[in-house]
């Protein structure tokens, strides 16, 4: 790696993109919202533009400069902390709306633009965008499609990546290339698979390991003309899982807009929080929530549906649930809850996976044996509809003041559980790559895309286990 | 000094003895600092619900740079708590940046207070005697002056009636901004209070600062006694008159440490016009339709006694305008946050430049469009900051120009 006369050069050359390198504007930069220990930037840059980013990256990788990206800093898995040092490239500058094309269906906006600025813009035009973190008024596009964004939008389209119809992306040489439609000169962005290989599937997920994501291309959809949310509760897991694998298999996620699981734990303290007089052993022991989307008389077919479907399962409309959290999570204060509702009570640790919809019960035994074996922590689940499969999240809240040694083995701990059950890792960071061992073949190939396309390893070393 | 020592590679507490942040800061924000998420809204966020395009005015017309942040004022009190060495004086340059507004505690989705730590953090500095040489000279100014504005007091000139004490309804405070360089404004206050039949005294003769700046400043102990000084006689008033002020950051200031809970000028006078009882008659004097920009007050947005009146005091002025022809260009106002215009807390005298952007960046550049706000001390600011020919006017100027007032 390179010595300090090497990176002064390496900053002092960059008038237009501002560079801190005093420690105290560093500080921020040490970290994402994860448990993963922090790493210690040298400086930061905040370039304004591709070309910007392409000098700075040829600079670097002559100079043999870890070079970390970061967006909002907003992901759990410590992506953005930079643990080889080196510089942390800050995008959150790049926020300009490129280009909207409705004859197309897409819109292209640099990658540090927030995804509640887009939405805002799209909004006058009856459009929107397929995925949305909870996180949208600060999380960056960029970042989410280089971390597999789920949520508002999962049940149908299923991950960020599905929406994206292309990139522009900076290589370690300088390179700025545009991928999809967009590779061909002077065709645009259209068409996410043609000319070759999915290049633009390289960079979805890959946390900044094979290239800088400068702009994103994005399918557009129109804005639902209603929403609405409704409840059903079940028995037990298996049976919701069964009835969510019907759900999918029959592509009644279609107007879905946003879909939940919530186990009996979160129910129960929910539940309790609202109404303390009610007795929490009668509610049921797992609850679906939908929120649906689109023209009314098509919510009202759809709602129709999934409710009959739900009743071959004995399930029963949980009003009660939709009243006191679920509507006012999705209708109203869905970026408010996201965070009060992970936070309030203090840190946490959040660990994302995919599961097929019949492996239900195996993530919710997962998540108890955790509790048994850790009391000292609170250890929550929650539950993303997907259009197939389910993204499953682990929560886990900590006192950071007395309790920061002992929570990364846990959840250490936890990743093992779940992967020997066969439960996937999703948004890997830094969290998941620690257990590579269940993926030797595949970390083989990606280990040689690497070395191929950053062969002097400057991009993020340590993201994915690369 | 609390300590405990730390393992700098993880930077994460372990155990006491190495703290290089005082303990009664550690003890008062521990919790914050141990318990902010790193979600980022307090550095950046863009959220409709809630009216925020933008949390921290620092950052959007300084230097967008996360140290000038909330979260950047508690990553470096953490890291001090931790036994990390800092350059005090980077740390004083970027926590007197602030203009106070206390946009980053409002917006933080669990409550953290990001902006008190910074607060904590001034004061400390100034007691080590580290605040930077811009702020030390404002603040010395001050204290040789007692007032934080230049421009003599001007009510011994002007014209207006004043009541025994006997017989008035307010004590009424109007703060050192309210001096000559806003004489139209001064003016324009006391003729609604005479047409409103307010009959009023006013405190001060001298128009002391009430000690607000200075605590922005990092004097928070001098303020609070110049407050209780400046107040001394009206705390004592046996009639116990209401008390009106007609700045937002003295009202917050005068309500944190005298036994008072004042209550502004503006709402004084709208509720007095709105009030059914009300004979008083307002007829717009142009025949044109008129077009208004409300400015928002950030002072207005922090958690405070006077953020507390419900209806608040811009939705108390939209009510008033509505009854009239005028179209009010801000489709959301009043919101739930406002960017500060530069005049609030120390970033005037850290950075005189970027207080002119925060507040020309505010204004429309259209000709014909009205700019109003309710704080004297923005109004004084807006006027030395724009140099377009829009006018900005305090709420009780455009009262007096633009409408006729008859029983
Ligand atoms: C309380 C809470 C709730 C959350 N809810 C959700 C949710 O509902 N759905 C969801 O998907 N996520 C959620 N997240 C995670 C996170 O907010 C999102 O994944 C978000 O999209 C990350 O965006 P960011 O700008 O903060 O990325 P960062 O954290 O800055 O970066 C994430 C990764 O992407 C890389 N990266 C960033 N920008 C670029 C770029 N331009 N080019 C290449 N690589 C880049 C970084 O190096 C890092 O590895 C949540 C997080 C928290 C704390
Ligand atoms: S108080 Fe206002 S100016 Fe100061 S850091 Fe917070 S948001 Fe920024
Ligand atoms: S908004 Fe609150 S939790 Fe989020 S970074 Fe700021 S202080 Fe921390």
């Amino acid at each position: 790696m390179a010595d300090k006369k090497n990176r002064s050069s390496l900053l002092s050359n960059w008038p237009d993109s501002p560079t801190f390198e005093d420690p105290i504007d560093l500080l921020p930069f040490q970290r994402d919202a994860s448990v993963v220990e922090k790493g210690f930037p040298e400086a930061v840059i905040q370039p304004k533009s591709s070309s910007a980013v392409g000098e700075i990256l040829r600079q670097a990788n002559h100079d043999r400069v870890p070079v970390y990206v970061r967006g909002a800093g907003t992901m759990y898995a410590g992506g953005a902390n930079p643990h080889a040092g080196g510089i942390v490239m800050d995008l959150s500058g790049m926020e300009q709306l490129l280009e909207i094309d409705l004859d197309r269906g897409i819109v292209v906006v640099e990658a540090g633009t927030k995804f509640v600025a887009l939405l805002e813009a799209l909004k006058p035009l009856g459009q929107t965008v397929g995925i949305v973190p909870l996180t949208g008024p600060t999380a960056t596009i960029g970042g989410a499609v280089s971390s597999h964004a789920l949520g508002t939008g999962s049940p149908r389209h299923q991950s960020m990546g599905d929406c994206v119809a292309g990139l522009e992306v900076v290589l370690v040489d300088g390179t700025v290339v545009r991928t999809g439609s967009a590779g061909c000169s002077g065709a645009g962005f259209f068409q996410r698979y043609c000319i070759g290989p999915d290049l633009t599937g390289l960079f979805i997920g890959a946390e900044a390991t094979l290239g800088v994501i400068t702009a994103v291309c994005l399918w557009l959809y129109p804005l639902p003309e209603s929403r609405e949310t409704l409840c059903l509760g079940f028995q037990d897991p298996l049976t919701a899982s069964k009835y969510l694998s019907a759900v999918q298999s029959c592509e009644l996620t279609r107007n879905m807009w946003y879909g939940g699981g919530y186990e009996s734990g979160a129910i129960n303290a929910r539940v309790s929080a609202a109404r303390p007089d009610l007795d929490v052993g009668s509610l049921p022991k797992f609850c679906v929530g939908i929120e649906l989307g689109g023209k009314q008389d098509e919510i009202n077919y759809d709602r129709a549906r999934l409710i009959a479907l739900g009743s071959d399962y004995g399930s029963k409309s949980f009003e009660l649930f939709d009243e006191i959290y679920f509507q006012k999570l999705r209708l109203e204060e869905t970026y408010w809850y996201s965070f009060a509702g992970y936070f309030t009570r203090s840190r946490c640790a959040l660990l994302m996976c995919s599961l097929p919809s019949n492996k239900l019960p195996q993530f919710l035994n997962c998540l108890q044996s955790m509790r048994e074996k850790y009391e000292q922590f609170v250890w929550g689940g929650a539950l993303v509809i997907c259009r197939r499969g389910l993204h499953g999240g682990v929560v886990t809240f900590y006192d950071e003041k007395n309790q920061w040694e002992e929570i990364m083995p846990a959840v250490s701990d936890a990743v093992k559980q779940f992967t020997n059950a066969g439960i996937v890792p999703y948004k890997s960071g830094k969290i998941w790559s620690k257990n590579s061992a269940h993926f030797k073949n595949y970390q083989h190939l990606l280990g040689m895309i690497k070395k191929g396309v950053d062969p002097r390893g400057i991009l993020s070393p340590g993201n994915l286990g690369v | 000094m609390v300590g405990f020592s730390v393992n700098v590679q993880k930077g994460v507490a372990m155990g006491i003895d190495k703290s290089l942040l005082p303990e009664k800061i550690f003890e008062q924000y521990s919790t914050d600092l141990y318990h902010c998420a790193s979600c980022n809204y307090c550095v950046d966020a863009v959220w409709p619900d809630r009216n925020i395009n933008h949390v921290c005015v620092t950052l959007q017309h300084h230097e967008k740079n996360p140290s000038y942040s909330g979260r950047g004022f508690i990553e470096a009190a953490r890291f001090l708590a931790e036994g990390n060495e800092l350059d005090l004086a980077s740390l004083a340059k970027r926590v007197f940046t602030c203009t106070g507004c206390g946009n980053c505690d409002t917006v933080c989705p669990i409550g953290l207070r990001p902006s008190e730590v910074g607060k904590a953090l001034r004061e400390w500095l100034s007691e080590e005697g580290l605040a930077p040489k811009e702020v030390v000279a404002s603040r010395s100014k001050i204290l040789s002056d007692g007032r934080a504005y230049a421009g003599s007091s001007i009510y011994s000139d002007i014209k207006y009636t004043e009541y025994a004490e006997t017989d008035c309804e307010i004590n009424y405070f109007p703060g050192c901004s309210s001096n000559e360089n806003l004489l139209k404004t001064v003016q324009s206050d006391l003729k609604l209070m005479d047409l409103l039949r307010v009959k009023f005294r006013y405190l001060d003769p001298h128009d002391n600062c009430c000690g607000a700046v200075l605590k922005e400043l990092g004097e928070e102990k001098e303020s609070a006694v110049w407050a209780q000084d400046l107040f001394k006689e009206d705390q004592q008033s046996s009639r116990r008159n209401s008390l009106v002020v007609s700045g937002y950051e003295c009202c917050n200031h005068l309500s944190n440490t005298t036994n008072r809970e004042p209550v502004s000028l503006p709402r004084w006078i709208l509720s007095r016009l709105l009030s059914k009882d009300s004979s008083t008659k307002l007829e717009l004097r142009t025949k044109h339709s008129v077009r208004v920009n409300l400015l928002e007050t950030c002072q207005l947005k922090k958690e405070s006694q006077i953020n507390r009146s419900n209806p608040s005091d811009e939705f108390l002025f939209r009510e008033f305008l509505e009854g009239f022809d005028i179209i009010v260009l801000n489709e959301h106002y009043p919101s739930q946050h406002a960017l500060c215009c530069g005049a609030s807390g120390s970033m005037k005298a850290m950075q005189p430049t970027s207080a002119s952007v925060m507040a020309t960046d505010k204004l429309p550049t259209e000709e014909d469009v009205i700019s109003i706000t309710l704080d004297p001390r923005c109004a004084l600011h807006y006027c030395k900051s724009a140099n377009s020919s829009n006018a900005v006017m305090s709420f009780s100027t455009f009262i007096c120009e633009y409408f006729s007032i008859s029983d």
